[in-house]
């Protein structure tokens, strides 16, 4: 039911950043040995220097009875909001450790947000829409981002440091833990990686329908 | 509980076309010498599911089904069928267990007019989610088929305690208790399996000779066959199995083949017949 948190952090890598000057960091995944992996959260945490958070607020909209976008980052602290686009209503909820709550049966545009606090993945559902799911990665860290639809991110200016690397996605299917790149001095550094990625099955629209005939 | 319920429409609708071409091993149900035959069925369907409140949902629909057979032209039908179900989750979420009702009802009207009735179901179910490619139901329910046409057909009884049988062999009553699974084995690909026990009324078309009296309930001539043959009703029980497989061509259409195995077999008499169907559906969603 919950997303589980041995997913949360399948894949740690410890980068040792250039002591030079300021780098770049590029990560291209891929999917199962071909296509590229987008909107995969992948997300730096520096060993020694602390970083400012400032949190953000965010908006998933629900769309055509499905949450959009899917997957959002938000950086802990921050609130959003959830504006029901449709001309029925939702009810969203929220089972996950990292953010327990409900949205009771409402319309339009709801005046109070939601407060994610806790970093951690918040897997929403809807109670009248089984099949619509989305996901929230509440990160402790602003090196935080989303892969492009090349399946890649890209960390400018980067502070010398140590970084451990997260890589997150619903469908990772993979436990890579502790693995570790040693870095040269080089003001740019590429990483690729392929990640096994389960297919996703999406509870089906309407189903079970009329099954009760007797002929 | 009701009182809190708001009825605002908070619905879904839904129109689907399915066109069904099915192979059918034995379509009068007989005990021996059975007729098999072909079937092109075309159905519409516009149906509606509301939120209502609470975990609770409103749903019904309507439905217009046309079926051709190959060869036996006589065994054509139309059936207006329709239905209402109130189901409700018991908690949130959607893995967690839902329980419900449901009533439908079918008009039938077949070709020749003997068969034609109107069929009452009633049901009670629980189903549950059981992870993301595992459902699950039970179901009990009721069926009782009127027929519409009182017969008093000129009967040439084979033996003399007939006279005193009811014509009404197509009217059955049966209780139903049936269990089904269906597990998503991808995005595309789904499979159903059902199994279902019947007890009740039976009903089968022989030659008039073939069948003891003291076993009927109910017999009247069999005018979709033909000449000498007799439709009887008897106490029976039966057992099918459905299995089906889904694949999902696209948002729009989708691709069913299906088999169902039915075993009937009297209480008195060890009579028995088998029925076996086969289909493919291409069904679009609009
Ligand atoms: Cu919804």
């Amino acid at each position: 039911m919950n997303i589980r948190l041995s997913k949360l952090i399948l894949l740690s890598i410890f980068l040792q950043v250039g002591t030079t000057s300021a780098a770049e960091l590029r990560i291209k995944l891929t999917k199962n040995g071909e296509l590229p992996l987008a909107n995969a959260v992948v997300k730096l945490e520096p060993r020694n220097h602390k970083v400012k958070i400032v949190p953000q607020n965010k908006v998933i909209d629900q769309i055509n009875k499905e949450f959009v976008p899917r997957i959002v980052i938000v950086i802990q602290g921050g609130d959003i909001n959830f504006p029901n686009k449709d001309n029925i209503k939702h009810h969203v909820y929220s089972f996950s450790d990292a953010k327990q709550f409900e949205l009771p049966l409402y319309e339009g545009v709801l005046a109070e947000s939601v407060n994610f606090e806790k970093p951690g993945v918040v897997v929403l559902g809807c109670n009248i829409h089984d099949w619509m799911r989305g996901y929230i990665y509440v990160t402790d860290s602003p090196y935080t981002m989303l892969t492009n639809r090349e399946g890649t991110v890209s960390f400018e200016s980067l502070p010398e440091d140590t970084y451990k690397l997260s890589i997150w996605h619903p469908g990772l299917n993979e436990d890579l833990k502790n693995m570790s790149y040693t870095l040269r001095g080089e003001d740019s550094l590429e990483i690729n990686r392929d990640v096994v990625i389960k297919p996703v099955v999406k509870i089906r629209r309407n189903q079970n329908r009329r099954r009760n005939r007797y002929d | 509980m009701l009182s809190s319920i708001s009825f605002r429409v908070i619905g879904d609708s839904f129109i689907d076309l399915e066109l069904t071409l099915s192979s059918n091993d034995n379509i009068s149900n007989a005990s021996d010498n059975e007729i098999s035959d072909n079937l092109y069925q075309l159905e519409l369907t516009y149906g509606q599911y509301h939120y209502l409140d609470d975990g609770l949902f409103f749903n019904w629909f309507a439905s217009l089904d046309y079926t051709q057979y190959s060869s036996w032209s006589t065994f054509d039908h139309v059936v207006l069928n329709t239905g209402i179900e109130l189901e409700k989750k018991i908690g949130m979420g959607a893995y967690v267990p839902v329980v419900g009702v449901d009533v439908s009802f079918s008009n039938k009207n077949y070709n020749v007019d003997i068969r034609d009735g109107i069929d009452t179901a009633i049901r009670v179910f629980w189903k549950k989610r059981l992870n993301e490619r595992w459902d699950t139901s039970v179901a009990l329910g009721f069926s009782q088929y009127h027929t519409k046409h009182n017969i008093e057909g000129d009967i040439q009884a084979p033996t003399t305690p007939m006279n005193t049988l009811s014509f009404d062999a197509f009217a059955v009553s049966q209780k139903h208790l049936s269990a089904n699974t269906q597990v998503s084995l991808n995005e595309k690909n789904s499979i159903s399996m059902g199994v279902e026990y019947s007890d009740g009324d039976i009903t089968s078309t022989v030659m008039s000779s073939s069948w003891m009296p003291e076993l009927v309930t109910a017999r009247v001539p069999d005018t979709a066959i033909g000449e000498g043959y007799y439709a009887y009703r008897l106490d029976g029980k039966m057992l099918s199995l459905n299995l089906e497989w889904d694949y999902i061509l696209s948002d729009e259409y989708t691709f069913r083949a299906s088999y169902q195995s039915s075993n009937i077999n009297s209480d008195l008499g060890s009579y028995e017949y088998k029925r076996k169907k086969i289909s493919l559906t291409i069904i679009k969603y609009f």
